[in-house]
């Protein structure tokens, strides 16, 4: 029993940790929230829906979640971000933001309508044992796929040039530019990175869940920007570890105490890990002066 | 002088808002010069230097650059010309290592010889190799403050800016960094903005003294030395200097 809430706690912690990971690409090299984010996650659902239900080739579908992420975040960044580039106005951008949001809620509702969309079956029901453990197939590869990704985002970062771009950009945007970077070009990767992995992330919940969801923008996305915060503002590493915390503090508390208390866990490791350590988990003085 | 200068700078004026920071500057770096530029706070040292990276847009004047003008270029393409800004208060990026922010320096390079460079610079000095694996806000500033002018050195850059490399250091930490400073020029043309007057008329050819934003004594070292108006405003400076400052 123990076993199998440990396997949803991991599941679902790496469905934030992806979430928050592409809030934090953002918040490091512009210092501002997107509030379009949860709903390109909850997009990426139904988007990975229809292709099941169109029976497309998994490649095929996977291509074409990933440029649909890519897009949406390069939309994101032009319409909403860059307008507002030049003029020292943090209010703005985000505002656009939560219009976009608004945007991609309806276009989800008139697409799909406003009830959940049930995946046909993808993958063949395997399950797996593994002493006490129990894994089924789809658990499998949510499992695989989503550590996957955070080990490739991380590689990103810490291995390759565009990585270290990022990096400089997040700590000090003029040194940054001094030292060759073009702010403009690693700004919207970040973008198209961060909608890339919300909707790779929308479609690892759908397969969990068995289904599209309209409101997982609200409910996982909320939550995924408390992890954000719990983890060190603009610190990748930091919303790796409180994805999976708050994903093990939520499925405890669902376990062990009520289902009412359960959705407020994330909001109370929120609040105890600002009494105790204002600037997050990974996050340190140094970034908080940086940031 | 018969070489083409490398940076040529002509009737610059910089303003913030309707707050004019340089007027009418006119100043030349030749292939392997050190030229310092002096004067006190406010002068408008550090808006040139900005502005010849550019961080800041001029209102009027020419920077030309290995023959490119430099005033309509973005900052990061400025960089990739060959020339290498180490800001005011040494800009180094504490969340990396020292090894990461030798490699940013490289960022723009894409010859094989990084490697090479990185050995070289470890040689010479070892403080940096020792240090590596640290995250460079651990360093001393000192230590900072070379290990800038060393991620600057790894660009392979023609002009190098410094920016009161010595602001802030103890004497001994101060001489270190005079020491790099005179290695760079074996790379490079290197910009120099200092307060420490005389030790950076010692290791530069020329000078050019700044006032309110305008270019009022130039000359070659020697010369400058020698000026009393400047050696002057250099006691003067002493003078008000703050107990254990870098002078």
């Amino acid at each position: 029993m123990i076993e199998q809430q440990l396997l949803n706690a991991l599941m679902l912690g790496c469905n934030y940790a992806l979430v928050a990971i592409g809030y934090t690409l953002v918040f490091g090299v512009l210092n501002m929230l997107n509030f379009a984010h949860p709903n390109v996650f909850a997009l990426g659902g139904f988007l990975f829906a229809s292709a099941a239900l169109l029976a497309l080739p998994f490649p095929v579908a996977l291509l074409g979640l990933v440029l649909a992420g890519a897009l949406l975040g390069l939309s994101t960044e032009l319409f909403c971000f860059r307008p507002a580039a030049h003029h020292d106005n943090e209010l703005a951008p985000a505002i656009s933001s939560v219009a976009f949001a608004m945007v991609l809620t309806e276009l989800i509702a008139k697409v799909w309508g406003s009830e959940p969309v049930r995946l046909p079956p993808v993958l063949e029901a395997v399950t797996f044992t593994w002493g006490p453990f129990q894994v089924s197939s789809i658990q499998l590869v949510i499992l695989v796929a989503s550590f996957g990704l955070m080990v490739a985002v991380d590689f990103l970062l810490q291995r390759t040039k565009t990585g270290y771009a990022l990096r400089a950009l997040a700590e000090r945007r003029d040194v940054a530019q001094l030292l060759g970077v073009n702010v403009q070009a690693t700004v919207l990767f970040a973008f198209m990175l961060s909608g890339v992995l919300a909707v790779l992330a929308g479609m690892l919940l759908a397969l969990r869940l068995g289904l599209a969801d309209p409101n997982a923008g609200l409910s996982y996305g909320l939550r995924a920007l408390a992890v954000m915060v719990i983890g060190g503002l603009g610190n990748v590493r930091g919303a790796m570890v409180a994805g999976l915390l708050v994903g093990l503090v939520d499925v405890m508390t669902l376990a062990f105490l009520s289902q009412a208390y359960s959705g407020i866990a994330a909001w109370v490791l929120l609040i105890v890990t600002l009494l105790f350590k204002p600037s997050g988990l990974l996050g340190t003085r140094l970034q908080r002066e940086s940031l | 002088m018969p070489t083409k200068p490398l940076l040529r700078i002509q009737n610059l004026s910089v303003s913030y808002g309707p707050i004019a920071a340089i007027r009418d500057v006119s100043l030349e770096v030749n292939p392997g010069e050190i030229v310092a530029v002096l004067g006190a706070n406010g002068a408008g040292k550090t808006t040139l230097l900005r502005t010849i990276s550019g961080l800041l847009r001029p209102r009027a004047g020419i920077i030309e650059f290995d023959g490119v003008d430099l005033t309509r270029l973005p900052s990061h393409a400025i960089a990739a010309r060959g020339v290498a800004h180490v800001p005011e208060g040494r800009g180094i990026l504490g969340r990396m290592t020292v090894l990461e922010n030798l490699r940013m320096g490289a960022f723009t390079r894409r010859d094989g010889e990084v490697e090479r460079d990185l050995e070289a610079l470890y040689a010479r000095f070892p403080i940096l190799a020792e240090r590596r694996h640290q995250l460079a806000a651990l360093l001393s500033g000192g230590q900072q403050q070379l290990l800038a002018i060393a991620r600057a050195w790894m660009a392979r850059p023609k002009l190098m800016l410094l920016d009161e490399p010595s602001l802030g250091l103890a004497p001994l930490m101060v001489a270190e960094v005079f020491r790099m400073i005179a290695a760079v020029r074996e790379r490079c043309a290197v910009l120099l903005v200092e307060q420490n007057t005389r030790a950076a008329l010692r290791v530069a050819d020329r000078g050019y003294v700044m006032e309110l934003g305008r270019v009022i004594l130039q000359g070659t070292a020697r010369e400058l030395l020698a000026d009393e108006r400047l050696v002057r405003a250099y006691l003067g400076r002493r003078s008000r200097a703050a107990p254990g400052g870098a002078a």
